[in-house]
């Protein structure tokens, strides 16, 4: 546990390090690179690009979030089930649709920049929101709910005090995936001008540059990853706080502690 | 007082979970719904509060249609303690016993007193006990905090389901007497559905035997052993054992009488069932009865058999 915490914190010095003044790093990159060609993209700051990309992810899966969690509510109140279907084919199409087509789809409507690439991101990010809301909301221990009832909650207060905080850490993992999915994804947003890593990619691939797509592709990847265990360890300790990691224990000591 | 009046719930069109059930229950008693699983014993509770509608028929709290008051308002009136205990796993022991009280909007100063109140009550020291988390306490300890919370708004009346039903059976003797005691205390009146004959028997003033929605008899614990209004109550009695179920009924008190006895003395709060026990154990005729360290007398074991009958119809 200590190691991997070392090395987390060492992943992410790095990271930041490089992006803030990755001239320093132009020796690592200097064999991928051929006829004296630049080992660093320096076209456009890194850090800038980085911020842009992070806050393109932000933006479309807040939005995302918002929309399915929202939608995964509705659909699980009494009065929601019948949009139940609709609402998983919505999500679906979204999923399925692939980003680039989207892209496609989008520029004619709303011109190059960020925006095609946030509803790409959106639409993608959808389906493993609502699924995880959904089953969040759907799987709350029947005798809990009916708690809730009992002590004379109302529908509202029942779902903001009882189900949300227990659905919670479920959603929380459905956010986690959307992340990971759109920091990868939001790079083919450079192919339509939206201000992300994508660029530094590109251009290695146009100029075949190994260097400018090695750091490109590390920047998005080592990003992903800290964010994705950043959210795991945050599923951990609620996890831990509602006691999910201890049923087995508890069951077996259903006696008076000592 | 609540007043089942004629109340029918169908499931579909045609099942009745609740089949045209009547009953009476007087302010500060204690009544045992019991019943197999399927008789319609913890949907008649659920109405009283109105977790479930009646199809048809009324039900009165104190004179009032429970229809009178929006359910949520009605239910925060009525302490609710549910089967597996349900407390919200993501509070602490004092946030769930507070549930109610902040639902009616007490102020923190007055929760506080409230929680630390009734976790004395249960025996729970306040300063280990308020910060827990329900994963963090034993099963005897989530019972109690579960009626705590019920509790919690000094409700008139409270409605319990299968509470024991999760405890070890080691510690459910232990709960029903802490249940009886607090229950004498604060004169709550009770509704309190149970599949267990026994639990009925050592808890109920009175109970309502129910089978298939109907409601077969409701009486006193010693007349429904007396004279079982119908063959399956009788099963449910468990048929042979009814002479030590009577005795199980009644403490050995009532039966004092002044004489000298030798031996190791009983307590008069023990049920004749133990003292006639004891008894036959240990061989003696009678018995020295104590009452806080101090023998007020005997009892004999003739005295006890003779209690052992059936009474006369």
């Amino acid at each position: 546990m200590k190691i991997s915490i070392i090395v987390r914190w060492s992943l992410l010095a790095l990271l930041v390090a490089f992006i803030v003044s990755p001239r320093r790093f132009a020796p690592i990159f200097e064999p991928f690179t051929q006829n004296g060609a630049p080992a660093i993209y320096t076209q456009t700051s890194l850090l800038s690009l980085t911020l842009s990309h992070l806050a393109i992810v932000v933006i479309a899966t807040t939005a995302a979030t918002i929309f399915a969690v929202g939608l995964a509510m509705v659909v699980t109140r009494p009065f929601g089930v019948e949009f139940l279907p609709l609402s998983r084919s919505i999500a679906n199409i979204g999923q399925t649709f692939p980003p680039v087509a989207v892209l496609a789809l989008a520029v004619p409507m709303f011109g190059f920049g960020p925006i095609p690439t946030l509803i790409a991101l959106f639409l993608y990010g959808l389906l493993p929101i609502f699924e995880n809301a959904l089953m969040g909301f759907s799987t709350l221990p029947p005798n809990v709910t009916e708690a809730a009832r009992g002590v004379g909650m109302t529908g509202a207060q029942r779902l903001a005090q009882v189900e949300f905080p227990l659905a919670f850490p479920v959603i929380l993992a459905g956010i986690r995936i959307c992340v990971v999915i759109s920091l990868a994804t939001a790079t083919i947003g450079s192919t339509v001008a939206a201000k992300t890593l994508g660029e530094v990619i590109i251009a290695g691939l146009m100029s075949n540059n190994t260097a400018f797509v090695l750091q490109g592709g590390l920047i998005v990847g080592i990003l992903a990853l800290l964010i994705h265990d950043g959210f795991v360890m945050i599923e951990r300790a609620m996890a831990r706080r509602t006691g999910r990691f201890h049923v087995r224990r508890t069951a077996e000591t259903d006696g008076e502690h000592p | 007082m609540i007043e089942i009046d004629a109340v029918t719930r169908l499931y579909g069109h045609r099942v009745k979970a609740v089949d045209n059930v009547s009953l009476t229950v007087e302010n500060g008693r204690l009544v045992v719904i019991v019943g197999a699983s399927g008789s319609g014993k913890t949907t008649l509770m659920r109405m009283i509060n109105r977790l479930v509608e009646p199809s048809s028929g009324t039900i009165r709290i104190d004179g009032c249609d429970n229809r009178e008051l929006p359910g949520p308002e009605l239910r925060r009136r009525i302490g609710y303690v549910i089967q597996e205990h349900g407390l919200f796993p993501h509070r602490t022991a004092a946030e769930n016993i507070a549930t109610v009280p902040k639902l009616l909007g007490w102020n923190r100063k007055r929760r506080d007193a409230r929680v630390d109140e009734l976790l004395s009550l249960f025996h729970l020291e306040p300063s280990r006990f308020r910060d827990r988390m329900p994963h963090e306490l034993s099963g005897g300890e989530q019972q109690r905090i579960g009626v705590a919370r019920a509790l919690a708004a000094k409700p008139a009346f409270l409605l319990m389901d299968e509470p024991f039903g999760a405890l070890d059976p080691s510690i459910r003797g232990r709960a029903r007497e802490d249940l009886l005691e607090i229950q004498r205390r604060l004169s709550t009146t009770v509704v309190l559905v149970t599949h267990d004959m026994d639990e009925a028997i050592v808890l109920g003033h009175k109970i309502a035997v129910m089978r298939e929605g109907r409601l077969l008899q409701y009486a006193p614990p010693a007349e429904i052993i007396a004279n079982p209004a119908a063959d399956f109550v009788d099963e449910l009695l468990g048929g042979d054992d009814k002479a030590f179920r009577m005795l199980s009924l009644d403490t050995v008190d009532r039966l004092v009488e002044n004489g000298p006895a030798h031996g190791s003395p009983v307590s008069c709060n023990a049920s004749l069932k133990d003292v006639l026990a004891e008894a036959l154990w240990s061989g003696r005729d009678t018995l020295p009865v104590e009452k806080d360290g101090a023998i007020i007398g005997r009892v004999s074991r003739d005295c006890l058999i003779r209690h052992a009958a059936r009474p006369a119809s």
